[in-house]
């Protein structure tokens, strides 16, 4: 499992660079696998599923979690997730990883989660803050930095599109951008640019909320 | 962590690099594990949704009248009819009927569009008419023109005492023509009444009823101006005939010269007489 991670990880990364050969191979391979597996899920294979979530619902969780900034809204958001992206296997067209086709349906589904009028008022919870599994921050800090957090997701969750879904895919899914091109249909310039103007409008935002 | 790399694709700018290490920092200290219980609870509720097959995936699309849904989901038929891969049988069995089903929706479609156009180009001209539906209005105004004959008669012992003051005053000879235009116009006009039943051309040109109806009623005003001709006609003859005698007879009467002409009478029958006397004496 950790091997196939690892495996992963570098798939990704040869997916924003790819210039050698074993990388674009290892990332074909992945690519290869993950239609495998999502044919394997459309026909009905339930074990298959399972396998999916494990590997991908650490992964999908924190997206969701640097979107949303609760665990429950979180959890939530991972489940429905998996459930859209369940119903919707036999759209899966094989051309990128299937965790960034998951992980640009969580960041859709959190990013209309958070934007939704009906959502909990985002509030720092202190016991999630102090009993998060993976803390080992001092609470005072935790909670400095979970105020600090709040203004980034205001901010990020606060740009137009498509530069939000470009930042929050980059930053908070950790996609790289040929990954992001490939989910999106976009060119990889146009994908880089957005990123680039997201980024220049955020800079802007915070100055602005800063004066 | 995978920091170094996230910033590598923000560029050489020290401010968005700044931006770009902000998120970073933000992504690495919100990085929470999932509870275990999670991947366990999308599984069990996975188990309670049907399988997502193809098929399936494309009916939800169209029930769902979702444009690209319905695109993905069509894609995804016909990867599951001519896929290779572990695809059931009677999945690929249900994609090729649905791929059948679509083609002959749209083909039906396109037919009944293609029918739908034809007809609107067909009808476009007399689609005025028939849009119009003055089928019922016709009819009801066609009473009136049975009522209308009444006006008619009347019209017609207008024009009848109209044709023969031209027969008497031959000078107006150029009103008589055109006269008699009107005349065969509204003989013709109401015979055109009657002979309506060139059904097509008449409730098509539902209007000339309309328009044969509103002559009815501007032919009315001209009898009324037909008589008048015959006011004028009857002062001509009188004024041009009797001017010249009833201008001396006027002069004559009235005026002082008729005392002088009187004056010049006497004086020959005196003349006369005193002739005639002389004769005798």
């Amino acid at each position: 499992m950790i091997e196939e991670g690892r495996d992963r990880e570098r798939a990704s990364a040869s997916a924003s660079d790819p210039g050698s050969t074993s990388d674009r191979r290892a990332f074909e391979q992945v690519v290869a696998e993950d239609r495998a597996l999502a044919d394997a899920i459309a026909a009905g294979d339930r074990e298959a599923f399972r396998r999916l979530v494990e590997r991908e619902t650490t992964s999908v969780f924190r997206t969701c979690y640097r979107v949303l900034g609760h665990i429950d809204d979180a959890e939530d958001a991972t489940q429905e997730t998996f459930m859209i992206a369940y119903r919707a296997i036999a759209s899966f067209r094989g051309e990128g990883p299937l965790a960034a086709w998951l992980a640009r349906i969580a960041v859709r589904h959190a990013l209309q989660r958070a934007t939704s009028p009906r959502r909990r008022r985002d509030v720092v919870d202190l016991s999630e803050v102090l009993h998060l599994p993976g803390r080992e921050l001092d609470p005072l800090s935790s909670v400095l930095s979970d105020e600090r957090g709040h203004e980034v997701r205001a901010l990020v969750v606060g740009l137009d599109e498509p530069y939000r879904e470009v930042v929050t895919l980059r930053f908070f899914g950790e996609r790289s951008l040929a990954e992001i091109a490939s989910i999106t249909g976009r060119p990889l310039g146009t994908v880089k640019a957005q990123l680039h103007r997201g980024l220049s409008r955020l800079r802007q935002r915070l100055e602005g909320a800063a004066t | 962590m995978t920091d170094r790399r996230l910033l590598s694709d923000v560029g050489d700018d020290p401010a968005l690099l700044e931006i770009g290490a902000l998120l970073e920092r933000y992504a690495s200290s919100a990085s929470p594990r999932a509870r275990p219980e999670l991947s366990q609870r999308i599984v069990a509720a996975a188990r309670r949704e049907p399988a997502p097959t193809a098929p399936r995936y494309y009916l939800q699309a169209i029930a769902a009248l979702s444009p690209v849904s319905i695109l993905a989901g069509f894609r995804a038929v016909l990867a599951a009819v001519g896929g290779v891969g572990r695809i059931p049988l009677a999945v690929r069995a249900q994609a090729l009927v649905l791929v059948l089903l679509t083609f002959v929706g749209l083909g039906a479609a396109g037919a009944a569009a293609g029918a739908a156009v034809s007809v609107l180009f067909r009808a476009a001209p007399p689609d005025v008419a028939p849009v119009v539906t003055p089928s019922p209005s016709p009819t009801p105004t066609r009473p009136p023109p049975t009522a209308s004959p009444s006006p008619s008669p009347t019209g017609s012992p207008a024009l009848r005492t109209a044709s023969p003051t031209p027969a008497t005053a031959t000078p107006p000879a150029t009103r008589s023509p055109a006269r008699t235009n009107r005349t065969p116009g509204r003989t013709d006009d109401e015979t055109a009444r009657p002979r309506t039943p060139d059904p097509t051309r008449t409730r098509t040109p539902g209007r000339t009823d309309d328009e044969t109806a509103k002559p009815t009623r501007t032919r009315t005003p001209r009898p009324t101006r037909s008589p008048e001709p015959t006011r004028t006609r009857t002062p001509r003859p009188t004024e041009t005939e009797t001017p010249e005698p009833d201008e001396t007879d006027d002069n004559s009467g009235p005026g002082g010269g008729g005392g002088g002409g009187g004056g010049d009478d006497d004086d020959d029958s005196d003349s006369a007489r005193q002739g005639r006397r002389e004769e005798e004496g």
